[in-house]
């Protein structure tokens, strides 16, 4: 059965996270004036190596339970880590944990026990900064995905396929994409094919949309080229999807048409919640 | 009434001895007019802290149990014990120079968190008697005459699907606990056999039975540690079990 494979530090699974950087991510979020596109994607992804790193924290330490890459594009294309990570591509948990670029100190709203609510100082790390700039080259960032899921998959043959998650906003400017996101999808472990997940920011005005199991009411040929090159979704992710209220159909692709930041922030979780972490 | 006791344990394939977060009680020496007590937990995976919990919950059973009714005061002066044991902890991290980091705050605020299921043997007037206390997805089996007599808390393979509630160190995350305890006592007769098993062990135990077999003989048949650890990496190759620490508690009466 595909997607069973147990996730190990002997067998450990892999997560890429490919931002567009593009100049038109300093726009705000549709109806969310205030909050550029490129922050708010910054902060979710931010949170998201957060979560990730606690679920891997034991007392002893960080078990790399997974290898981690951010690519970004715009300016330039190559791995988006600042600190000590910068020019690193798949690092393995346990040096993210340790190499935060800095650590702010965030308010929290938390329960104050009496029906009311207090300001918590919580640690927010961070790994990545926010960046708009220039075009969009979808292609070369997707190729550089794909050489590392290669590099990955041939020294881990048996890990849990690994998991692309790409946000963009835009067209992209140095070709179509397609076939450079059919090589991420045809790399396999014994366990199955990679698994991409298209998050598209889109600026046209549509309703936003998730996780559909057909193309036919994208508005352009752009949200329908993300949707045909996304995975479908696996059983358990499908499970997660229904969980946060969706209804996803068989056939449900990892495709996010104009979601808002929490749906940017869901979508992300069901790609990431660990299925079967040992 | 005299009970020999075997205990075979092994860490989840992958991980260290030092990584099994299974723990068990038995008592030094098996007196006969004393009751006989013994425990068994399992840390959950994903929390910080759960062998340490594990231990002192099977500790602490072991030594201070007094009865079923009596146990929010139990669990009040087991609390009482972690917070000593947890600022302990932080001490020692410390002084090592390893002070608590940003990922490891919000598991030590959370809590640990274990299954518990702890076994009173008492004489009786023919016999003997057992009383049991459960809380989560450790498994008691009683075995007379080749035959399965009894199983406590759960009954059958698929009593496992679900996450169980557990014992946890953090107070605020016991309420409801009342609702998940778990009691149960059965007569004993001399030749009888109960097995105490961490959840993979259990899982397995149960899938066999309802596929017909009698896979206390499989239990049996394992009793030393290489032969046990052998048998168990066997069943994880064929995926018969689920990877995860193993720990058996046998007990002869």
């Amino acid at each position: 059965m595909s997607y069973s494979a147990e996730i190990s530090r002997t067998n450990p699974s892999c997560f890429i996270f490919v931002i567009d950087q593009s100049g038109s991510m300093a726009d705000p979020f549709g109806g969310q004036a205030g909050k550029r596109k490129a922050d708010g994607v910054t902060d979710a992804l931010n949170r998201l190596l957060q979560n990730l790193v606690i679920k891997c924290a034991k007392t002893e330490g960080v078990r790399d339970y997974y290898h981690i890459g951010v690519i970004g594009y715009g300016a330039n294309v190559g791995p988006a880590w600042l600190g000590a990570l910068a020019g690193s591509e798949l690092v393995p948990i346990s040096q993210v944990a340790a190499n935060p670029a800095r650590i702010e100190e965030r308010a929290k709203k938390v329960d104050d026990g009496a029906g009311g609510l207090i300001e918590q100082k919580v640690k927010f790390p961070l790994w990545v900064e926010p960046v708009a700039n220039q075009g969009t080259p979808m292609v070369r960032a997707m190729t550089m995905a794909a050489d590392m899921l290669n590099s990955f998959v041939a020294a881990h043959p048996d890990c849990f396929p690994p998991i692309v998650i790409h946000i963009t906003d835009g067209e992209s400017t140095d070709g179509d994409p397609t076939q450079a996101m059919q090589m991420v999808t045809r790399i396999a472990s014994s366990d199955g094919n990679a698994l991409l997940f298209n998050v598209h920011l889109s600026s046209n005005a549509n309703a936003p949309l998730a996780y559909p199991d057909s193309a036919a009411n994208l508005p352009d040929q752009y949200a329908k080229l993300l949707f045909e090159t996304a995975s479908e979704l696996t059983p358990f992710m499908l499970g997660i999807a229904q969980e946060q209220g969706y209804d996803p159909q068989p056939g449900a692709r990892g495709f996010v048409f104009n979601g808002d930041l929490a749906l940017v922030v869901q979508s992300l979780d069901i790609g990431t919640r660990p299925s079967n972490l040992r | 009434m005299n009970v020999e006791t075997r205990v075979l344990w092994l860490p989840k394939a992958g991980n260290t001895e030092n990584e099994y977060e299974d723990a068990f009680y038995l008592p030094k020496r098996g007196r006969d007019n004393q009751p006989f007590v013994c425990a068994l937990a399992d840390g959950a995976t994903e929390s910080l802290l759960s062998r340490q919990w594990a231990n002192l919950l099977v500790k602490r059973f072991g030594r201070q149990w007094r009865a079923a009714d009596a146990w929010p005061s139990w669990l009040n002066e087991t609390l009482r014990v972690w917070q000593n044991e947890k600022r302990a902890y932080m001490r020692r991290r410390a002084r090592a120079g390893k002070p608590v980091q940003w990922y490891e705050e919000p598991g030590l605020e959370a809590g640990a968190f274990a299954a518990l299921l702890g076994l009173v043997i008492t004489r009786a007037a023919r016999g003997g008697q057992w009383r049991a206390a459960a809380l989560g997805d450790c498994c008691l089996a009683q075995i007379r005459a080749d035959e399965l007599v009894d199983a406590f808390p759960m009954q059958d393979a698929s009593a496992f699907n679900n996450r169980p509630f557990l014992l946890s160190s953090n107070p605020a995350r016991n309420i409801e606990l009342d609702a998940h305890w778990r009691f149960a006592a059965g007569e004993l007769a001399r030749g009888d056999r109960l097995y105490l098993m961490t959840d993979a062990l259990a899982a397995w135990f149960f899938r066999a039975r309802e596929a017909g077999a009698r896979p206390w003989q499989a239990l049996d048949a394992h009793a030393d540690d290489a032969a046990f650890a052998a048998w168990i990496h066997e069943l994880r190759a064929a995926r018969l079990m689920r990877n995860d620490d193993v720990t058996l508690i046998r007990l002869m009466i």
